[in-house]
């Protein structure tokens, strides 16, 4: 039924694969925005979306980034892409560092780092023909010139994620949200990116959809050889399109691991949290699962608590998580954690 | 489990459009639901999942929207029957409901308190002859107002909100959308109904928030000892919490059974397709995900005398685009609507097995 995918059959997408090159380096990434109050904007706090978050995402793999609303995940995916400028901290794209990154290679790289957000229905102007839709870019970017060539790159656009091509002169109205999401795709890929990152792009679908667009994803990954952020809040897909998953909360990643790790070896609370909170969709396992409940709900950004940023939810937390930081530290060979309850 | 509390016969629910069309978004369901059970119903977004819900409690507009046909009995009186005075009389009291999205189904201009209240006072739960022995101790001093607002305030403790005595004067704004979902909780069970229909409940919450609100509603209804009909996508949260899963796809039941039957031996090849389209956390991550061709039918579009899911099924024949399959018993309990049902269930063994 449908077109099964093993992964073990490619090579390439073997997270424990070592001899690959990293395409992009985070390290202590911040990204504070001001709260301003009255006329003066006069700034009296900052909302700590992003606090100094460090990773590296390897060449033609995939990094997950899952978090609850408000985590930070979606700052960080525009930090990434360079919409937004970060506070501070550094970000290497393919040896470039984004904070001096001239004009000239910032067209480059608005061309390489393509983003596919959420909302297929937002993000699809509606008076746009998908071709228009499509054939966009490639005209800013001036890849490809002449009617009868953008056409037909169009149209192998379409192909490649699964669309008749005779639907370029049509308008988003007319389709589904996995079809829209499908021409968001094909409107990414056609300025040929090496990076991709996808906020929460199967949220909005359907269940039989979702498997569709994360299978169309994988395809289109190992053969054109990209690179994914996949950020999204269940962790089951996040899970099963990653190489390596981080764990955001309040802005802080709490565990980054392999994804198989994640699922038989999750050493933070949170996670384990996190895990617990995702039923399986089979009775007889699902029933027998140890449930952790956390209390309440996640606290504001611009008042984190003090020490480990989850200390107000962990049912392991003591006076130390209450007062100190925990340290961001490796335990395991690529198995980060930020406890101080693991060793 | 043996009381029987609802049972809808082949309920039809249609919508005429401005062009004449009719589209059958519930097109002869038929199901019931025991005293203190919680069934599940699974579909696409679509699949008129919503409608039939809605349908049990009348909430569907005229024009456009229409009940055609069906019987809805309710401890064996017939909802369809009833004036629509006899009809608010149940909305509320014996059937509840709690819907999707909190921010829009909580009035913005009351307090939470005077929306839990309201229900209250309407049914009368706070008068002399309905307060239980242990209430009439703890409210039998109060005015009926001063009662509907204790209670409401024992309701917001019970769904766990904090500082009850002070929240119960909150607006909806200052609630988080867990606290607001939980508000709609405490007020859907505060005339203790019978039933409680929840349309995707917890479908806009955080996957932590979405646990304990699910558990919290659970626990209640056992409590209560009600009834509870979740509406749902999300297969997981069926696989925790349901006792028996109807499967609905194109405004008709494909399949159903109890919990077990559904998960572990699917016969319907839409359902066998659905619960290999979801990752499974337990398992490596390698593990095989399926896809089901296609998109979900436009409603308007299938003939009654068809199975919906032709279009999309790896099984169909020509025969099944001419032919109603009718749902036919496969175990004690377990009925499955496919021509083609057999072959379907012999390959899911096999990738079921693996998985």
């Amino acid at each position: 039924m449908g077109d099964e995918v093993r992964l073990e059959e490619n090579e390439a997408r073997n997270p424990f694969f070592s001899n690959m090159d990293t395409i992009m380096n985070v390290e202590h990434l911040k990204m504070y925005f001001p709260v301003t109050k009255g006329l003066m904007k006069r700034e009296v706090a900052s909302v700590k979306a992003v606090d100094d978050v460090s990773f590296q995402i390897k060449r033609g793999q995939t990094l997950g980034i899952v978090g609850e609303s408000g985590s930070g995940k979606s700052t960080i995916g525009n930090c990434l892409i360079h919409r937004i400028q970060p506070t501070s901290g550094k970000i290497v794209f393919e040896g470039t560092d984004l904070n001096d990154i001239n004009n000239k290679t910032k067209r480059l790289m608005r061309r390489t780092v393509q983003m596919i957000t959420q909302d297929p229905f937002a993000s699809l102007d509606p008076r746009f023909t998908i071709e228009d839709c499509i054939s966009e870019g490639l005209k800013i970017h001036h890849l490809i010139s002449g009617k009868k060539e953008i056409h037909e790159k169009v149209c192998e656009m379409l192909e490649m994620v699964g669309l008749n091509p005779e639907v370029a002169s049509r308008y988003p109205h007319e389709f589904s949200g996995g079809q829209r999401q499908r021409i968001s795709i094909a409107r990414s890929l056609a300025l040929q990116p090496s990076f991709i990152v996808c906020d929460e792009i199967v949220s909005a679908l359907d269940v039989s959809i979702q498997a569709q667009i994360v299978m169309l994803m994988m395809k289109l990954q190992r053969e054109l050889g990209l690179t994914y952020v996949f950020i999204g809040h269940d962790l089951s897909v996040v899970r099963y399109i990653s190489h390596n998953v981080a764990v955001l909360y309040l802005g802080k990643i709490m565990e980054f691991t392999s994804s198989d790790e994640l699922y038989s070896h999750p050493l933070h609370p949170y996670t384990k949290a996190l895990i617990s909170a995702a039923p399986i969709p089979n009775p007889t396992v699902d029933r027998a699962r140890e449930r952790i409940l956390l209390k309440g709900e996640i606290p504001s950004p611009i008042n984190p608590p003090k020490g480990c940023n989850f200390c107000t939810r962990c049912p392991y937390a003591d006076e130390r998580c209450r007062q100190e930081e925990p340290p961001y530290k490796e335990v395991a060979a690529g198995h980060w954690v930020a406890c101080h309850k693991v060793s | 489990m043996e009381d029987t509390l609802l049972e809808v016969r082949h309920l039809k629910t249609s919508f005429l459009r401005e062009d004449g069309t009719e589209l059958r978004a519930v097109d002869d369901m038929s199901y019931t639901v025991h005293r203190g059970e919680c069934v599940a119903i699974i579909g696409e977004s679509g699949s008129g999942k919503s409608v039939s819900a809605l349908s049990i409690l009348r909430l569907i507009a005229y024009p456009p929207g229409l009940i055609k046909a069906g019987e809805i009995l309710f401890k064996g009186r017939d909802l369809m029957k009833l004036s629509n005075e006899e009809m608010e009389e149940i909305r509320g009291k014996e059937i509840s409901m709690i819907f999707q999205e909190p921010s829009t189904a909580l009035n913005p201009v009351l307090t939470i308190g005077d929306q839990i209240t309201e229900s209250i006072l309407i049914h009368g739960r706070v008068k002399d002859e309905n307060l239980t022995e242990e209430e009439k101790k703890k409210y039998g001093s109060m005015n009926e107002k001063e009662r509907a607002y204790a209670l409401a305030e024992d309701l917001l403790a019970k769904v766990d909100i904090p500082n009850p005595d002070v929240r119960v004067k909150d607006y909806p704004f200052e609630f988080s959308g867990g606290m607001q979902q939980r508000a709609m909780i405490a007020m859907a069970m505060a005339c203790n109904p019978d039933l409680l229909i929840a349309d995707e409940p917890t479908t806009a919450l955080d996957v932590t928030v979405q646990a304990q609100v699910l558990e919290q509603l659970n626990q209640l209804r056992r409590e209560y000892d009600t009834a509870l009909i979740i509406i749902t996508h999300n297969l997981g949260i069926v696989a925790r919490y349901a006792d028996t899963v109807k499967i609905v796809y194109g405004g008709k039941i494909v399949e159903e059974g109890d919990v077990y039957q559904i998960f572990e031996h699917p016969h319907h090849p839409y359902t066998i397709g659905l619960i290999q389209a979801v990752p499974r956390l337990d398992l490596p991550r390698d593990h095989g995900l399926h896809t089901i061709p296609g998109e979900p039918p436009d409603m308007s579009k299938i003939p009654s005398n068809c199975c919906a899911f032709a279009a999309r099924c790896p099984y169909a024949e020509p025969e099944c685009s001419r032919k109603r399959p009718p749902l036919v018993k496969v175990d004690e309990g377990h009925f499955c609507a496919c021509l083609h049902m057999d072959k379907a269930q012999e390959e899911a063994k096999e990738v079921l097995s693996d998985g």
